[in-house]
C-alpha cells in the first residue's frame, strides 16, 4: 500500500465513523436528514419539512427529560 | 448502475417511438451515438435528466415544451421517456415519466422475470441510485461547461466537490436546525414576562449572527487575498521572463531587495518584541533605580554603619550588663574595667533579626543597582537595532520605488507598464484585503468571548418560568444537533484537495501525457493547469475543457468510492453511467485521442453523443475497439432537398445518411449503424 493509500483508507474509515450516530444528538442529526431528503428528493411535501424538524427535535428533547427522571 | 435501455415517445424532436439500447459489455463499453448539432444530442441527454429527477440543463431550450410539435398537431396528449438500468447487484428497473391525460406521472418497477413490481416512493429510490445533485456529473454536457479556474471556478469547484462528498442535504439540514434554534430562542424571549433574560438572550442572538456574518466575510477576505497573491505571482512571472533583458534585470533586482526588505521588516518586528519584554522585565529597575541609591546611602551612613555586620549580639551584652554577670559566671559590677570593657562592646553590637532584615534589604537594592547597569545596556543595544532596522526599511523602499520607477519608465513597453499598474493594483488590494481579514477575526474572536460570557450568565441564573425552560432545553439540543452537522461536514472536506488533485493529475497524465499538471488553491479551490516548469497556462477554451474533462473524471471516481460510505448523515455516492454530450469540441487535436480513450477505461458505462467533428479521424482510431453498439440520429425533413447538399457520416467504410428530405413528417430518428445493425 502507498502512503496514498493509507491516507484514502483512513479518509474513507474516518467519513464511515463519522456517520454512525453515537448520541442522541447524531442520532437527531440523521433524522434530519431523513427529513430533509424525503423532501429533497421529491416523496414529501416540502411545506411540512419545517414542522417535521420541530416535532422530531421536541419529541427528542421530552424523551430526555424522562430518562432524566 | 448501468443502462440496458431508453424509449423516447413524443419527447422534443423525437416523434412517435424511438429507443436506444445499450451496450452493457464490460470489454465494449461504448454507446456511440452520431449526432449532427441541431439533430437531438441536448434533447436526448435531457430525456434522462428529466426521466429520473424532472430536471434540464440549462442550455436546453424551451424546457417545459417537452411534447413533440407534429404530435401536438395531430391531438396527441402524451409524452414519455422510459429508462431500464440495472444496479450493481444485477437487478433490473424500469423508470417511467409521462404526462398524459391522468397528468403528470412518474413511477419505477423492479423487472423480476418479466413482471413489473412498483417500487414504493421511486424519486428517494431513484435518488439512492443516483443522488439528483450528484446527476449532473454523470450526464454531462460537454459544450456548455463552466470554467474551473479564474473569478467563478472557485464555486464550481468547491460546489462540486461538495455535492459528490454528499454535503447537499446535510447542508440544508444544517441551514433548517439554524433556523429552528433561532425560533426557540425568539419563543424564550417571548416567555420571559421580566425582560431580564430576554434581554441576555437577544444579545446572545446578535451574537451569534454577528459571528456567522464575521465568518462568511473572513472566508470572502480569505479568497481574495489567495486570488490576489496569485495574481501577483503570475505578474512576476511574466515580469521575470519579459524579453527585455533590462526589465529582467531591474525585476530580478527588485525582487532581492524585497527579499531584504521583508528580512528587515522581520527584524524590526523582533526587535520591537524585544522591546516591549525589556520594559516588562526591568520596568521595576528603572523605576528604582534612584530610589536605591538613596536606600543604600541611607543604610550605609547611618547608625548602622560599622555595626552591620555586627561582631556582638546586642541582647547578649545588654543581658550581662543587666544581670551584672558574665556567661562564664564572674561578677562585672557597673565601674569595673570589666563593665566599661563590655559596655563599650554595645558601641559595635546589633540586634540579629534587625541585622537580617538590613542585610535583606542591601542585598535587593544593591541588585537593583547591579540590574540598572544590565538594562541599560540592553535598551542601548535595543534602541540601536530598531534604529538600523528602520533607516534599512526606508532605505530598501526608497530603493524599491525607483526600480518601480525604472520598470514603469522603460520606453516602448507598454505592456510592462501596464503589469506594474496591475501589481500596484493586486498589492493595494492585497493589504487592503489582509488588513480587513485581521479586523474580522478580532471581532469574530471578541464576539465569542460574549458569547460564552453570555451563555454563561445566562445558564447561572435561575429564574426561569416552566415555558422558558422548555425553550432554554430545546435551544441547547437544537444547538448540539448543530454542532453535530458542522463537525461532520467540516471533518469530511478535510484534506479533499489532496485526493481531488491526486486525482486530476491522474488523469491528466493519461490525457496529456507530461505537457501539464493542475494545481488546486486551496482556499480558494481553484484548479489552474500549469506547465513542465511550473507556469501557469494562459487557459484557452480547449485548456479549459481539458481541465473540465479531468475534473469530472475525478468526481466521478470520488463518487465510485463513496459509494458504500453508510450515509447516515452525508449521502453517499454512485456508480453509474458517464453520459457525454459533445466532450470534445474545442480540444487540441493532439489531446482528443488520448482523452477519447481515457475516459472508458475510468468509468463501467460510456454513452458518447459526438457529431462528425467530433468523431472522425483520431477519436475513431482510439476508442473503436471499445465500442460495443452505435446508433445514429438521422434528421428527417418535410422539405424538398433541392440544391442542398446531401449530409452523410462514414462509418467503418460505410456512408450513413444525417438527413433526409422529402420526409412525411419533420423529427430525429435514431437508427443503429456500423457492425451491429
Amino acid at each position: 500500500m502507498t502512503l496514498l493509500d493509507d491516507i484514502k483508507q483512513q479518509l474513507l474509515d474516518a467519513e464511515k465513523a463519522v456517520s454512525i450516530p453515537q448520541d442522541r444528538y447524531h442520532e437527531m442529526a440523521r433524522k434530519l436528514v431523513n427529513i430533509e431528503r424525503q423532501s429533497f428528493y421529491g416523496d414529501e411535501n416540502d411545506r411540512n419539512r419545517l414542522r417535521k424538524i420541530r416535532e422530531a427535535i421536541d419529541t427528542a428533547v421530552k424523551q430526555g427529560d424522562l430518562n432524566e427522571v | 448502475m448501468k443502462f440496458r435501455k431508453i424509449e423516447l415517445k413524443n419527447f422534443r424532436q423525437f416523434y412517435g417511438e424511438q429507443s436506444i439500447t445499450f451496450s452493457t459489455s464490460k470489454q465494449k463499453n461504448i454507446t456511440l451515438i452520431h449526432a449532427e448539432n441541431g439533430t437531438g444530442k441536448t434533447a436526448f441527454l435531457n430525456a434522462i435528466l428529466w426521466c429520473f429527477y424532472e430536471i434540464c440543463t440549462s442550455n436546453f431550450k424551451d424546457p417545459k415544451v417537452l411534447l413533440n410539435k407534429i404530435a401536438k398537431k395531430e391531438n396527441a396528449k402524451s409524452y414519455s421517456v422510459s429508462i431500464e438500468f440495472e444496479d450493481d447487484k444485477g437487478g433490473v428497473y424500469l423508470a417511467q415519466r409521462g404526462f398524459g391525460q391522468g397528468g403528470h406521472k412518474f413511477r419505477v418497477f423492479e423487472v423480476i422475470n418479466d413482471s413489473y413490481k412498483e417500487v414504493d416512493k421511486p424519486n428517494s429510490f431513484i435518488n439512492s441510485v443516483i443522488p439528483k445533485d450528484m446527476a449532473k456529473y454523470f450526464f454531462f454536457q460537454g459544450e456548455g461547461i463552466g470554467k474551473m479556474s479564474g473569478s467563478k471556478g472557485d464555486s464550481v469547484v468547491k460546489t462540486a466537490v461538495r455535492e459528490i462528498l454528499g454535503f447537499t442535504i446535510a447542508e440544508l439540514a444544517l441551514k433548517d436546525i439554524q433556523q429552528v434554534k433561532r425560533e426557540y430562542q425568539r419563543s424564550f424571549s417571548n416567555a420571559d414576562k421580566s425582560g431580564q433574560l430576554s434581554k441576555l438572550q437577544n444579545e446572545i442572538i446578535s451574537l451569534e449572527n454577528n459571528i456567522e456574518r464575521n465568518k462568511e466575510q473572513l472566508d470572502k477576505f480569505a479568497k481574495a487575498i489567495a486570488m490576489y497573491n496569485e495574481k501577483l505571482q503570475t505578474i512576476e512571472d511574466k515580469l521575470a521572463n519579459s524579453d527585455s533583458a533590462v526589465i529582467k534585470q531591474i525585476h530580478s533586482q527588485r525582487k532581492s531587495t524585497e527579499s531584504q526588505l521583508f528580512r528587515e521588516k522581520q527584524l524590526l518586528a523582533g526587535a520591537q518584541k524585544e522591546k516591549r519584554s525589556l520594559v516588562a522585565e526591568f520596568a521595576t529597575t528603572v523605576f528604582g533605580f534612584e530610589l536605591s541609591g538613596l536606600a543604600l546611602d541611607f543604610i550605609d551612613e547611618a547608625e548602622y554603619k560599622g555595626t552591620v555586620p555586627a561582631p556582638y549580639n546586642e541582647q547578649l551584652v545588654t543581658d550581662i550588663l543587666k544581670a551584672s554577670t558574665c556567661i562564664c559566671g564572674s561578677d562585672v559590677k557597673p565601674g569595673t574595667e570589666a563593665f566599661n570593657r563590655i559596655q563599650d562592646m554595645l558601641k559595635q553590637a546589633a540586634d540579629p533579626m534587625l541585622e537580617n532584615r538590613i542585610r535583606k534589604a542591601r542585598s535587593q537594592l544593591t541588585s537593583i543597582k547591579n540590574d540598572s547597569v544590565k538594562a541599560k545596556s540592553r535598551f542601548t543595544n535595543n534602541m540601536k537595532m530598531l534604529a538600523d532596522s528602520e533607516s534599512s526599511i526606508s532605505k530598501l523602499k526608497n530603493d524599491l520605488d525607483e526600480l518601480t520607477i525604472k520598470i514603469k519608465g522603460a520606453d516602448s513597453l507598454d505592456d510592462i507598464q501596464g503589469l506594474e499598474n496591475e501589481r500596484n493594483r493586486a498589492r493595494n488590494n492585497l493589504i487592503q484585503d489582509e488588513r480587513a481579514s485581521e479586523r474580522s477575526k478580532i471581532l469574530i474572536e471578541n464576539d465569542q468571548k460574549n458569547l460564552s460570557l453570555r451563555k454563561g450568565e445566562l445558564n447561572r441564573l435561575d429564574t426561569f418560568s416552566l415555558e422558558m425552560k422548555k425553550y432554554k432545553d430545546l435551544v441547547e439540543f437544537s444547538e448540539k444537533v448543530e454542532q453535530v452537522l458542522k463537525s461532520t461536514l467540516a471533518d469530511s472536506e478535510k484534506d479533499v484537495e489532496l485526493r481531488i488533485i491526486e486525482k486530476v493529475n491522474k488523469y491528466l497524465e493519461q490525457f496529456v501525457r507530461q505537457d501539464y499538471k493542475a494545481k488546486l488553491n486551496p482556499t480558494t479551490f481553484d484548479i489552474r493547469l500549469v506547465d513542465k516548469n511550473d507556469y501557469i497556462v494562459p487557459e484557452s477554451d480547449g485548456q479549459a475543457l481539458l481541465l473540465s474533462l479531468t475534473f469530472i473524471a475525478s468526481l466521478i471516481e470520488l463518487s465510485r468510492e463513496r459509494k458504500n460510505a453508510q450515509g447516515q448523515i452525508l449521502t453517499p455516492g454512485a456508480i453509474a453511467p458517464f453520459v457525454v454530450d459533445a466532450p470534445f469540441g474545442d480540444l487540441d487535436n493532439k489531446y482528443k485521442g488520448h482523452v477519447a480513450k481515457a475516459i472508458p477505461n475510468s468509468v463501467e458505462q460510456v454513452i458518447f453523443l459526438l457529431s462528425s467533428s467530433h468523431w472522425e479521424g483520431t477519436v475513431e482510431q482510439n476508442i473503436r475497439e471499445k465500442v460495443g453498439v452505435e446508433y445514429n440520429m438521422v434528421l428527417e425533413e418535410t422539405s424538398e432537398a433541392k440544391s442542398k447538399n446531401s449530409d452523410s457520416i462514414t462509418i467503418l467504410n460505410k456512408e450513413y445518411e444525417t438527413v433526409r428530405y422529402g420526409k412525411t413528417v419533420d423529427r430525429t430518428v435514431l437508427e443503429k449503424v456500423g457492425s451491429y445493425v
